[in-house]
């Protein structure tokens, strides 16, 4: 919920590079482009496709992301973050659930958002995670040989307004304009439906590291609308590789007596449990041995026990898929197509007990992995406008509701309303000369706030001073297409917007999230220049291209002696790239382009000549306008 | 597309000066959206007359169609105000046709537009209930305080009578599907007679929501 623009929001008209769709997971992330609808995953300079969702801080204060830094979780327990997703848009005061699961060190002051310790300061999710989005984020660009200036971002569905908006703040942190926030079962349907092009009821049982939606779609004729979403944002593959971690620590105990507590040998058994489960996916047994200081443990394990211990977490799961069925009106026998995502998905019990519950074979011909990303690569080609064919129609997974007397809820938006939507509701005074009313506007099921997710509180001002119950103030409550909450308030006598004043409850405010933009170009001044000059560097390189291009298109518009100038301008320009000065790179840029207009207008006018002959003045304007902003 | 209420404001394309039909506000010459007149009734927004027999799959129909049409989605990169105009009319589309599409909230919605506040007494017992939820709630409370077979012989009774008044909303439900069409045929002065009758088989079913949820709350939590 923010409610002041802040730097780097995007001016409509701004020349557009292309939009990245990026599924930023609990435990890897990916980033993908579509070209013609075709959507792709981008890897990095290795060829590698997933990148770790972890944060290291090395010992010069550098910050390592990605592959390296999950190198170093057993080395360096105390200094590398992992399960970032698990603490977006989370308070201290929730920290209790979750403290035990992560060896690093947190904030403790129960009014605040999460922040955890490094190298002696804190830092809040958002910033770790803009961390994991600026590895992605160059990892694209060296990919696409451009910028990447704005991106779709997938969230789990159930994700709640503080926690889209800590994502979309993460992205800005990034540098990356977040044009949309997109649920990750609608993103991965979005991917499925392009492949299976069928209309029908489609259900998608997303199960991941960290986190567990589902959501129930009906496809028609290129749109697809969530009839009905549910999930829990504590439940994942994470919660079985724990269990597997508990029964080796509680057998330890059991024939030692000795406990472990030990942050690296504890990072070490997470790691071996999960690679414990993914070799019992495989087959009916598997051999753990675990030798660390401490503890010596070995021994066969078979799948038939493993699914003893994560049998819970899977009916948890199953009942969330019973409440989308319910508010969607549907029994699980009318679903046409279920599709399994999340990399939780490959464990054989899994797929079993779905496949029980539908009474049919689930989908997953897709990398169950991957197929999150692509999806929101196509809803980034869609929002660039590349593509009309297809349009989502998602909906609010939790109720949104204001405080009232004696703390109980009036639900204003009920959850599953498809977005954006919108509710407007009267305010009046409850003593004369009452000049501001406070709100309180909490998401959740339940009737009691206590029992809800406390959003944000609003002030409203500047309330003209009347006799109690005059006053008329209409407060507009609207859930954008991200899902996320903008309050306006109007007074109806005067029909002027009124000034509300917010203050997130699990957020940052507007003015940490400005701090921390200006602070990143300070104290990051090293990082920011090496991201100019590569841009610089694949800006110059883009205008070679184009200018070598022309210059073979149209020769015959070329006057005497303007080739040789133009060249040597190319020729300076290049010499400009291989070099270190982002000045040089610029100066020379700007030589080019001297050099080369009045071709560039020339060839411009025949074009729009050749157009207009051919295919009509509108387009040949639209194509000349383009050209115009390419230089 | 037929509208109802006689004298429409026709609007110009600020954009363009192209005059543009106010029900959907947005210009077919130059594609530009337009802000949404205040007052634009569900039933004009979704090009239907003000009848409440309607046909639910061209309903959603034009559903689709208008949401190709105002989906933000397609407006990122126009101007502000524009997006704007997108959000808001999206917004109002979603909400008229989760209105429309359901029974009750359709005709609540019409009698509101005809000005039509009367309502019936909402927490009465309905009379020819009344020994049967009196019954019901003497079980509950036993209920709450049983214990063993007997606390499980209440549930079950509880359950069947949880059946009965389901089976007691739905006929209700389809009495109030049954008064559309005699509403669209009605005259002036028969209208208010309908309405009456619809608002009374709307508040009975109500109520009889609000007791069924309130057995089965207690059911599933044992207490």
């Amino acid at each position: 919920m923010r409610t002041i623009p802040i730097l780097g929001r995007r001016e409509s008209g701004e020349p557009q590079g292309p939009i990245v769709g990026i599924d930023l997971g609990t435990t890897n992330s990916l980033v993908a482009v579509a070209r013609n609808t075709r959507p792709e995953i981008l890897p990095d300079e290795l060829g590698r496709r997933l990148v770790p969702s972890v944060v290291s801080l090395d010992e010069n204060g550098r910050f390592l992301v990605g592959h390296e830094a999950r190198n170093r979780l057993e080395s360096h327990p105390l200094d590398t973050v992992y399960s970032i997703k698990r603490f977006m848009g989370r308070g201290v005061k929730d920290l209790a659930a979750m403290k035990s699961l992560v060896p690093f060190d947190f904030n403790t002051d129960e009014s605040d958002i999460v922040r955890v310790r490094l190298g002696g300061r804190y830092y809040s999710a958002p910033e770790l995670s803009a961390k994991i989005l600026g590895k992605l984020k160059a990892q694209a660009e060296r990919a696409l040989g451009e910028p990447a200036r704005a991106a779709v971002i997938t969230v789990p569905a159930y994700f709640n307004d503080s926690q889209r908006q800590a994502t979309k703040d993460a992205g800005m942190l990034a540098g990356l304009d977040v044009r949309r926030v997109l649920n990750e079962p609608t993103a991965a349907s979005l991917a499925y439906g392009l492949h299976e092009k069928k209309n029908g009821l489609v259900a998608v049982y997303d199960l991941g590291g960290g986190t567990f939606d589902f959501s129930i779609l009906k496809l028609e004729d290129g749109i697809f609308q969530v009839l009905a979403t549910h999930g829990d944002t504590h439940l994942g593959g994470d919660d079985f590789d724990r269990a597997i971690a508990h029964r080796v620590l509680a057998d330890h105990h059991q024939a030692t007596g000795l406990a472990v507590e030990d942050p690296a040998t504890l990072q070490a058994l997470r790691l071996a449990a999960e690679e414990l489960k993914q070799r019992l996916t495989d087959s009916e047994r598997a051999e753990l041995e675990f030798t660390h200081p401490g503890i010596r443990y070995r021994r066969t394990w078979t799948r038939v026990e493993l699914e003893e211990l994560i049998g819970p977490f899977v009916a948890r799961s199953l009942a969330c898929c019973g409440e989308a069925l319910r508010d969607a009106g549907l029994a699980a026998g009318r679903i046409d197509e279920v599709v399994l995502v999340g990399g939780s998905t490959r464990v054989p019990m899994v797929r079993r007990e779905v496949e029980k519950l539908f009474g049919r074979k689930p989908h997953s011909e897709l990398n169950p992995e991957e197929v999150v990303a692509l999806g929101a690569a196509v809803q980034a080609s869609i929002l660039s406008g590349q593509s009309r064919d297809m349009l989502l129609l998602d909906v609010t997974p939790l109720s949104l509701g204001i405080e009232t007397y004696g703390g109980v809820v009036a639900k204003i938006i009920p959850r599953n309303t498809t977005i954006p939507t919108s509710a407007t509701e009267m305010f009046t005074t409850y003593v004369d000369g009452q000049t501001s009313v406070d709100l309180h506007v909490v998401q959740g099921e339940r009737e009691m706030v206590s029992d809800c997710r406390s959003l944000a509180r609003f002030q409203l001002k500047g309330v003209p001073p009347m006799p109690a119950g005059a006053p008329k103030v209409a407060v507009t409550f609207m859930l954008d297409a991200d899902g996320i909450l903008r309050v306006e308030a109007r007074d109806e006598r005067s029909g002027k917007e009124q000034f509300i004043e917010v203050r997130p409850s699990y957020g940052l405010t507007d003015g940490e999230v400005e701090r921390m933009l200006k602070e990143s170009f300070e104290h990051g001044g090293e990082d920011l220049e090496k991201r100019l000059l590569i841009e610089a560097r694949v800006e110059a390189e883009r205008v070679i291209r184009a200018a070598d291009k022309s210059l073979a298109d149209s020769a015959e518009l070329l006057e005497p002696g303007e080739e040789e100038r133009i060249r040597a301008a190319i020729e300076e320009l290049r010499r400009a790239v291989a070099g270190e000065n982002r000045d040089r790179i610029s100066e020379s840029q700007t030589a080019l382009d001297t050099a080369s207009r009045p071709f560039a207008e020339r060839q411009m006018n025949a074009a729009l000549r050749g157009m207009v002959r051919g295919k009509g003045l509108e387009a040949a304007v639209e194509k000349a306008g383009a050209w115009g902003k390419n230089g | 597309m037929p509208t109802q209420t006689g004298a429409q404001a026709q609007s110009l394309c600020q954009s363009c000066g192209v005059v543009v039909p106010s029900e959907l506000m947005l210009c077919e010459s130059c594609e530009r959206l337009l802000p949404l007149p205040d007052r634009v009734s569900y039933f004009e927004f979704m090009e239907l007359p003000l009848k409440l027999d309607i046909d639910l799959a061209a309903l959603e129909k034009t559903f689709y169609r208008l949401s190709r049409l105002f989906h933000p989605d397609f407006y990122q990169n126009r101007p502000n105000s524009e997006q704007r105009a997108a959000l808001e009319r999206s917004a109002t589309l979603n909400k008229a046709y989760t209105t429309l599409k359901d029974p009750t909230r359709r005709a609540e919605y019409l009698m509101k537009l005809r000005g039509f506040e009367q309502s019936t007494e909402k927490n009465r017992v309905p009379q020819d209930l009344m020994v049967e939820i009196l019954e019901l709630q003497e079980q509950l409370e036993e209920f709450q305080s049983s214990e063993g077979g007997e606390r499980e012989r209440l549930a079950q009774a509880l359950r069947a009578g949880v059946c009965e008044l389901k089976e007691r909303r739905a006929e209700l439900g389809k009495r109030l599907e049954d008064l559309f069409p005699i509403h669209d045929r009605a005259g002036e002065d028969r209208r208010a007679e309908i309405l009456l009758e619809m608002r009374e088989t709307i508040d009975r079913s109500n109520y009889l929501f609000r007791i069924v949820e309130n057995i089965e709350k207690t059911l599933e939590s044992g207490r």
